[in-house]
Order: C-alpha cells, then structure tokens, then sequence
C-alpha cells in the first residue's frame, strides 16, 4: 500500500466519523490555541521589550580601533615611555564607509578627539575660558540619556564653522541666563594653545546652546580634524591615526548584538550594553518556553482524547482490520493506516487552533491598544505575534501529538489476530 | 510443470481452550492439484474451516507442513505470509465481509491497492471485474445497498482481483437462498476454470459439493475419506 493510499484512507476514516473526530480534535484545538495564544503573546513582548530596550539607547554601539583608550595622548593614559608608536589598527575611511552599508545600519558617526593635553579657550568680548570639547556628533543621548533641549538656538553643527556652547560656558564667558539668545549667530574664537606657548584661533559661529553646566563646547567633526591636524602639524591625521571611534546606531536590538561580534572579530574594540540585553533576551527566552510547554502541556492532555477515539475506532473495526488483513495487509500498513488517522485528527485540531489563536491575537491587538491609550502608557504596536515559525511548529506538533496518541491503539490493531478479528462482531 | 499446488503432510492444529488442548485439526494428509474444485464437508466442529485458514496462511499449524507452490507456509516469515495472502489467494466468506463503508467498486479496488496497482489500472481492473459478475450497474453502491446474491458477487471480484491461483471459499453460498446460491456457485464455476484459478470450497450443502471435482469428508479433525464424484459437469 503506498503512502498515498494509507493517507487518503486515513483521512477517509477520520471523515467517517465526523462528529467524534471533531469531538476528539477540540482537545487538539484547545491546546494548540492556548499554545498559540501564549507564545504568541511571549513573542510580542519580545518586541516590545526591544524596542523599549532601542528607545533607551540599546540598539546603540561604540566602535574604537583596539587599544583605543590607551593611545600616546589620551587623558590618564599617564606617561608613555614610547610615547607616538602608532596604532596597531585603525578605523579608516574605508572602514566607516563598509560599515554605512551593513544590512541594519541605520546611523553612523565618526568622531575625532582632541588630545587630552590640548589647551582650548573660548575667547570672546576678551574674556578667556578654558573649555573641553565634548563630543560634537548630533546622535545625542547615547546611553540612557535624554536628547538635550536647546536653551537657545538650535542644537544641529553646520560642516564647519559652527559651535554649540553649553549654559557652563555662556554663564563662564559672562553672558547672563536671560541673554543667551543674544550669543546666537556671534562669531566666538576657539583657541588651540600648545605648552610652548603656539596658539592657532579658529573663529566659530555660536549655534545654540545646551543647558549643560559643565564647560565645554562643540565643534563639528571637520573643525575638529582640523584642530588635530594643526596639533600634529599633519595634513592627514585620518591617513595615520584614523578615527578615534566610531558611534553607530543599528535598526534593533538584536541586529546590535550581532553588529558587536563582527566588530569584535574584525579586532575592533566596541562598547554597548549587549550584556543588558542579552539578559533581557535570556528572560524572554525563558518566558517563552515557559510559556510553550504549558501550551504544549494542554497539548499532551490533548492525546487521551485522541487515544480514546483510536481505541473506540479499532474496536468498531476490528472485523475491517481482519478483512484487509485476509486481503494482505501486513501489520505495518495496518499500524500506519491508524496511526495516520490519529495524526489526521491531530492535524485539523492543530489547524484550527492555529487559525482561532491567530484570530484572539489579532482581536487582542485591537483593544490592548485602547486600554494603553486609557492608561496613557507609551507603548506601541503588537502584543501577539504570530510568526511562520510559530505556526508551522505548532500545526507540526499538532500532528506529531496525534501520531503519538495513536501509537498505542494501533499497535495494538496491527497486532490482532486476522481469524479473530474476523469472527469478531 | 508441478500439477501439485498444494501438498500437506501429518498438517495438525491445537487450541488452548481454557486449560484444555483441542486438536481441531490432526494428521492430514493432502494433495490438491491445479486448477482443481475441492469441497470440504463435514459437520460443526469438524475441522473445515481450520484446514481452509491453514492453507489461506490466516492460520499456523501447531505441527505438520502445509506447502502451498512450494511455500512452506508453516515456515514462512510474516511478510512472506502477507504477500502470499495478497498475491496468491483470494477468500470468500459466507458473511460476505465487505467494508461497509465503501462502495463495490471501492471495495474490488481495495486488494488492488494494497498491492499499489496505480490508481487507473486499478480503476479498470476492478469495473472489468464487477461486469464479469454481473454488477455493472450497481458500481457506486454501498454493501448496504446491495442483496445478498449482489454482496457475494462483489466478494467474488474482489477475491479475483490480484489474479489469485488459489480462490477460498467457507460458505459462499450459506447465507443465501438455494436459487441465489446456484447462481453464485454457476458465476464461480464459469469464472474460475477460464482463469486457471484452484478453488476449495467448505461446505454443508451436498447438492454442491457434488459440482466438485473431489469432495474431502472431514470428521473430528481427521479426513474420513476422499470421494471423487462420477459424473463430471463438463463446462457449458
């Protein structure tokens, strides 16, 4: 007997019996809903736990050629007896320009710092300040923080040319908190001093300021290679020394983490919380499964019904299973025959579970939103998601339940005797 | 070529009944040959059907050997059984043992598939089939449709549809009225010759066993005598 045949007999019997089939598939159905419902339901707050993850600065990572922190003019790196060596590896242009075109890269910033031991003043009405650079780059709130409000201006960098004071600086250089909007537009000079006393004075046009308290400006990223250049007395730091560190953002949490191994096997050093976040994905994990076998629980309770049914059926039949096995049907094609009935019962449950799983999370995923709303929670999107894998899993496991149901039962038919089971009535 | 189909020497069966041993079946001894019709009689009890189980492999001997074409069928493997019990016999039964719930042509093509004939031919074969026994009309029928006469015709084609050499039959007729009967046991005799087929036949009813070409007498599980009937019904 081919397979074809067993199948088609198989399911011909399952419709023999229509209204004891479905009653024995409803526990199949059962389960499978809940299966859906719940892994589903783990799935979607997968989602929405990384992208509450992303909103806070996770999906966020820092690239640093290796050693990065520990350069010849780096802050606190103390006296370097050889001092000047140069980088093992260097993030270059070439290098930012490959990582633009990763898949799941969505924003990219190059940085260039300015040594530690170089003098800045902001210089204005001949007041003096002593000032840092901080970083210039307008992917603002790495981290945990919240993006900056302007006090005054605008908090965007032209190409060059442009600074962004902080409240610390204006207050410093003797601008009062009610004038601030007054510095906006005025041309500032920035002055880069060396200890032997050589100073370069770039003059910057003040775009707006930050409400910071420390002391520090911003300078775009072309001011700043320019700074450097002058510093090193170079025409091409980025040639020798490359960038510092590169600061990019990439589509979710997930991609992040991936994004973090490839840099690392490049030999980059790279900075981000993907520790939090894998917790956070251990948790879900775990949730999830938790969440699967108590599905896949209901399921297993789901194949006494089936079981039941089977054995009801080959008693009904056991005259049948003498008559085809007088005809030459061997015990295997016996076993199979019953088998596959149960696991056809298994299979329309499954379907049909799947297709009301399917449908609850899609009626959940129209009111969760309402009750958000209500409540004036910040939460958007799907709680229950249903992927392929998810309903391909569960209509497979569906069916292998049926199958196991029937194991039992049918071998037990395939084992009758052919003249017993042919006086039976 | 061997004219012995089947031969069985000192062929014995015990039951375990309780804690007794019944011998349904002792020491026989028997040579069936091509294209033969042997009748089986005897009273209740007297072994007929034991001996027809035994030589359709649904049974084992408990001792004794049963060749059937030069299959020990004693000895055989299980699968060998199964494909011994598709290809080379077909069973008639007196409660004609239809499934229910197909339909007469379904139910010829039932044998086909178990032996993967592909789903055309096995189409044909089995209409083919039904029209040799009279039953073109009654194709889409179900076994509760049909009379009795119609059920054991149905059984008849389905039991010839692996081209079987060897035809079993325990009552064909015992279920029906004699005139039905008749013509069931004239449709057998008309068919099975034109193919070579080799029938043995239990049953209670002398008027057909005299239509065989041997009758086997069987009592208490032992064969009493052998009687060849004088007057040979040439085929019309």
């Amino acid at each position: 007997m081919t397979l074809q045949d067993q199948i088609r007999t198989a399911a011909a019997n399952v419709g023999r019996r229509k209204l004891r089939s479905a009653l024995a598939s409803l526990g199949v159905v059962v389960g499978t809903l809940t299966l859906v419902i719940l892994v589903s339901l783990a799935t979607g707050v997968r989602r929405q736990i990384n992208q509450q993850f992303a909103s806070i600065g996770l999906d966020r990572l820092t690239v640093q050629p290796p050693g990065g922190r520990r350069g010849p003019f780096d802050p606190g790196g103390g006296f370097d007896p050889f001092g000047g060596q140069a980088r093992k590896k260097i993030i270059t242009q070439q290098d930012v320009n490959r990582w633009k075109q990763l898949p799941g890269v969505t924003q990219l910033v190059p940085e260039i710092r300015l040594p530690g031991a170089v003098g800045l003043e902001v210089q204005w009405h001949g007041t003096n300040q002593a000032v840092h650079i901080a970083g210039g780059e307008p992917m603002r709130g790495m981290f945990f923080q919240a993006p900056p409000e302007p006090l005054a201006g605008s908090l965007e960098l032209p190409e060059s040319g442009g600074m962004i004071l902080s409240q610390g600086t204006a207050e410093a250089l003797g601008v009062a908190s009610n004038q601030l909007a007054g510095l906006i537009g005025q041309n500032l000079e920035a002055v880069l001093r060396t200890s032997r006393g050589e100073t370069q004075r770039f003059a910057l046009k003040v775009q707006g300021i930050t409400q910071q308290k420390s002391r520090d400006i911003q300078v775009s990223i072309a001011d700043r290679i320019a700074m450097k250049n002058w510093w090193f007395n170079s025409t091409n730091t980025i040639a020798s020394e490359g960038y510092d560190l590169v600061s990019l953002r990439s589509i979710d949490v997930t991609r992040a983490v991936a994004l973090t191994a490839q840099f690392r096997k490049e030999g980059f050093q790279v900075q981000s919380l993907e520790i939090v976040v894998e917790v956070a994905n251990r948790i879900v994990t775990a949730i999830t499964i938790m969440f699967a076998l108590i599905g896949s629980i209901a399921l297993l309770v789901a194949t006494i019904g089936i079981a039941n049914t089977m054995v009801m059926a080959i008693y009904e039949r056991t005259r049948e299973i003498g008559i085809l096995k007088a005809m030459g049907a061997s015990s295997r094609e016996i076993r199979q025959l019953f088998m596959l009935e149960a696991g056809c019962i298994g299979l329309i449950g499954g379907v049909i579970g799947l297709l009301l799983g399917w449908l609850a999370g899609v009626g959940l995923n129209q009111v969760i939103p309402l009750y958000l709303r209500h409540r004036e929670l910040p939460v958007h999107g799907d709680f229950f998601v249903v992927n392929p894998a998810l309903a391909l899993g569960a209509i497979l496991f569906a069916a292998f339940i049926g199958l196991v149901a029937g194991l039992l039962p049918a071998q037990r038919a395939a084992k009758l005797d052919p003249l017993q089971a042919l006086r039976h009535e | 070529m061997n004219d012995v189909l089947i031969q069985a020497s000192q062929l014995t069966r015990h039951y375990q009944v309780g804690k007794a041993v019944v011998a349904a079946l002792s020491e026989v001894e028997l040579t069936v040959t091509r294209g033969e019709f042997t009748a089986l009689v005897g009273p209740s009890g007297s072994g007929k059907s034991t001996l027809l189980n035994l030589i359709g492999g649904l049974d084992r001997p408990s001792r004794g050997e049963i060749q059937v074409n030069g299959l020990s069928l004693g000895a055989a493997a299980e699968p060998e059984l199964v494909r011994y019990r598709r290809e080379r016999v077909g069973f008639i039964f007196q409660s004609f043992n239809l499934l229910p719930t197909l339909t007469a042509l379904e139910n010829v093509e039932a044998p086909l598939m178990l032996a993967e004939i592909p789903q055309p031919a096995r189409r044909e074969r089995a209409t083919a089939l039904l029209e040799s026994v009279g039953l073109a009309p009654r194709l889409q029928h179900k076994p509760n449709e049909l009379s009795g006469g119609e059920k054991q015709r149905v059984a008849i084609a389905r039991a010839l549809a692996n081209r079987p050499m060897l035809l079993l039959a325990d009552e064909p007729t015992g279920n029906l009225d004699s005139q039905t009967g008749g013509a069931v046991l004239d449709l057998l005799c008309r068919l099975l010759p034109a193919q070579g087929v080799t029938m043995i036949m239990v049953t209670h009813d002398p008027e057909i066993a005299a239509r065989a070409d041997r009758i086997v007498h069987l009592r208490d599980g032992r064969i009493q005598h052998i009687e060849t009937p004088s007057r040979r019904t040439p085929n019309p």
